[in-house]
């Protein structure tokens, strides 16, 4: 997690849901890639981490928003709070396939609910705190590409619930879904560790998140894009 | 008389060069007037069955990327970046809606569109982005799809010509539609691959190469009568080089180890709504085995226990690879298909009672045409003379080896004599209203 310059994230106050919301946004200049709403919340990351986080994505292009949810809410309360955060992107031209939403803990639960309840570029769920009785409820199909990573060890998810929570959404979901679980490591694999089954959680989770998000998130085109797009479709127009 | 085909109509007697498994100068015509101009099997739709599924898959040497794009159709592509060549996918199977090269990180979607080049600002306002090449032509018959590099090649159902219909037997197996089940068998054979082709749909071996799978048939079973079905059976031209040997009913029953009881009651109880769907006549053909050949290098063999799915690619005159894949009903319960995985399993592939014997006797052959000097010429003259050709003769691969020969030496022969099909062999689809689509209708 070495970076040469570490951008420290503008930190404001934002209405939302009926309280207040901090939200952290890292802004780029030029031609971002794409944007990330990155959310936090109980079981989640630390706020330093959230900065980590927020600095690797600017690596690889992406602006990014990220909020710590605090304990959960409600689902329709944590929601609200996710479309306050688009909002704030959508104001900077993002259209939702060019987003992607990752979530840690509870903030993970909220990122699986969002890929259920629209279209985004990709979701990402680390260590989500799923409800309870896990395969006993039908899962709602999603409709964003969604991965999951958990560790095998965390109580919450045992692997036999979580492989048939899995197979459930893949054949019920019209698009891909993938879920990862990590053995020898509980959920506290997301602050990484010493342990190496931690750490190889650790990094491997962020590999498989980053390249989710490329394989998957729109790219913003580039003004030459935009001009090259529009002469084709002038094209198709002239031969129709 | 061409001088790899010798077909005497007088003798009767058909023979093949054996230079025409060794010469390098045949392989590369082959490239040429085959590999070039064929129909050829990429996979299964099934295989794809999420927006952005993609396999990457080789077809006559190309490396291709089989997908799904975002909007669910299914693309080929040509697995090279536009930019300098580099393989654009280099994962058997995965899923992304864009691919990016990693030597300089353009970066296309499954549709085949250009939508990123880092520092584009460095190529002009006009440049033309390239976006992903592909083959000529892409089409699919009832969930198999196809690829052909030749611009002008006839359609995908005029190619296929009587293929088809037994590629609908296969695929009527299931109400809801056949399915390839995840995993493959890849292998390889120090072979010509013709010499698999030959093989696959070859009755006459069976019986002899296969005693150890038979044995274990038999000592599952306590007995087998297999005579009276394998007494009636036939091998049939189904027009362009393709042939199939097909059983009589109740054919396919000779193969695998014997169903428990349940789960034999839930496959006939299928038959009988497939029955009252396409007719009893149909049903009859459908519960016979057949082992197809498409024309140059694809294999359909259907046992009723399993059917597998081979493709098989010439990689040198002497070697080849052979890729497999199992075709299953996908709404089976749980048994029998714990049971048709067993019979599958084995019967095929490198771990099978089957295959491995079938390698080492190609193998065999090839080695020894080391001495073609000496002995020139191989025999595939059995059931010339006879009024009905069946699954034991070699009438198949004489139709092989006639559009082989046809497309590397211009030579055409007419087609062999025999009497035309007994009723069962012609038996048609029907699309009869059930009770169902009556209730809907
Ligand atoms: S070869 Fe693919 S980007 Fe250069
Ligand atoms: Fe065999």
């Amino acid at each position: 997690m070495a970076t040469a310059v570490r951008i420290e994230p503008d930190v404001t106050e934002v209405p939302s849901g009926g309280r207040s919301l901090e939200v952290a946004t890292v802004a780029l200049g030029g031609v971002p890639r794409g944007a990330v709403v990155l959310l936090s919340g109980a079981g989640g990351l630390r706020h330093v981490e959230v900065v980590d986080a927020m600095n690797e994505l600017a690596e690889h292009g992406y602006e990014s928003v990220a909020a710590d949810l605090g304990p959960a809410e409600d689902d329709d309360a944590a929601l609200e709070h996710l479309r306050t955060l688009l909002d704030r992107l959508a104001a900077r031209g993002w259209d939702l396939d060019q987003i992607g939403v990752v979530g840690y803990g509870s903030g993970g639960r909220v990122a699986l609910l969002a890929a259920a309840a629209m279209e985004l570029g990709a979701a990402v769920s680390v260590r989500p705190v799923l409800p309870a009785g896990l395969d006993a409820r039908p899962v709602d199909p999603v409709r964003t590409a969604w991965l999951g990573l958990f560790g095998a060890l965390d109580e919450r998810t045992p692997p036999g619930s979580l492989a048939a929570f899995g197979a459930a959404l893949a054949a019920s979901s019209p698009v891909f879904t993938q879920v990862v679980s990590y053995p020898g490591v509980t959920g506290e694999f997301v602050h990484d560790g010493l342990h190496p089954l931690t750490h190889a959680a650790a990094y491997d989770s962020w590999q498989r998140t980053v390249e989710w998000l490329n394989a998957r998130v729109v790219p913003r085109p580039t003004p030459l894009a935009r001009a090259w797009h529009e002469r084709l479709a002038h094209r198709e127009r002239l031969s129709a | 008389m061409s001088q790899y085909v010798d077909d005497d109509r007088t003798m009767p007697r058909f023979r093949v060069n054996r230079r025409a498994m060794t010469d390098p100068e045949v392989f590369e015509k082959e490239k040429e007037l085959i590999f070039n101009r064929s129909w050829l099997y990429i996979g299964h739709e099934t295989e794809l069955k999420k927006p952005n599924d993609f396999r990457t898959r080789n077809v006559a040497g190309r490396p291709l990327i089989f997908a799904r794009d975002a909007k669910g159709q299914i693309r080929v592509w040509i697995n090279s970046c536009p930019h300098r060549g580099a393989m654009l996918c280099r994962q058997p199977s995965g899923n992304a809606r864009f691919m990016t090269c990693f030597y300089h990180g353009w970066s296309f979607s499954t549709a085949g569109d250009m939508v990123s080049m880092p520092g584009d600002a460095s190529y002009g306002p006009d440049f033309e982005r390239p976006g992903l090449a592909g083959p000529a032509k892409v089409d699919s018959y009832r969930g198999f799809v196809f690829v052909s590099f030749d611009h002008d090649i006839v359609d995908l159902p005029t190619y296929l010509a009587g293929a088809k219909e037994y590629i609908d037997l296969v695929s009527d197996m299931s109400e809801v539609g056949m399915e390839v089940l995840e995993g493959t068998h890849e292998y390889s054979c120090r072979a010509n691959w013709k010499l698999l082709v030959e093989n696959s749909y070859d009755g006459y071996h069976a019986m002899s190469t296969h005693q150890r799978y038979f044995e274990m048939v038999v000592a599952a079973r306590g007995s087998l009568d297999a005579g009276a079905v394998l007494a009636d059976s036939r091998a049939i031209d189904l027009g362009n080089g393709h042939a199939v040997a097909a059983g009589s009913a109740g054919s396919g029953s000779i193969f695998g180890r014997a169903l428990s009881p349940e789960a034999e009651a839930e496959r006939e109880a299928r038959f009988e709504r497939l029955r009252a769907k396409h007719g009893n006549a149909w049903v009859d053909r459908l519960n016979g085995s057949r082992n197809m050949v498409i024309f140059p290098n694809l294999v359909i063999i259907d046992l009723v226990m399993g059917v597998v799915i081979r493709k098989i690619d010439p990689i040198s005159p002497d070697y080849m690879e052979v890729t497999a894949w199992e075709l299953a009903p996908p709404d089976e319960g749980e048994e029998l298909k714990r049971q048709r995985l067993d019979n599958f399993l084995t019967f095929w592939g490198p771990g099978g009672l089957a295959s491995p014997d079938d390698v080492e006797a190609l193998e065999t052959c090839q080695r020894a045409y080391a001495s073609a000097g000496e002995l020139e010429w191989s025999d595939i003259s059995r059931g010339m003379h006879k009024p009905t050709v069946a699954t034991s003769d070699e009438f198949q691969m004489r139709t092989f080896w006639r559009r082989w020969n046809q497309l590397i030496t211009g030579e055409e022969l007419p087609p062999e004599e025999h009497e035309p099909l007994p009723e069962f062999w012609r038996a048609p689809r029907l699309e009869l209203a059930t009770e169902e689509s009556v209730a809907a209708g």
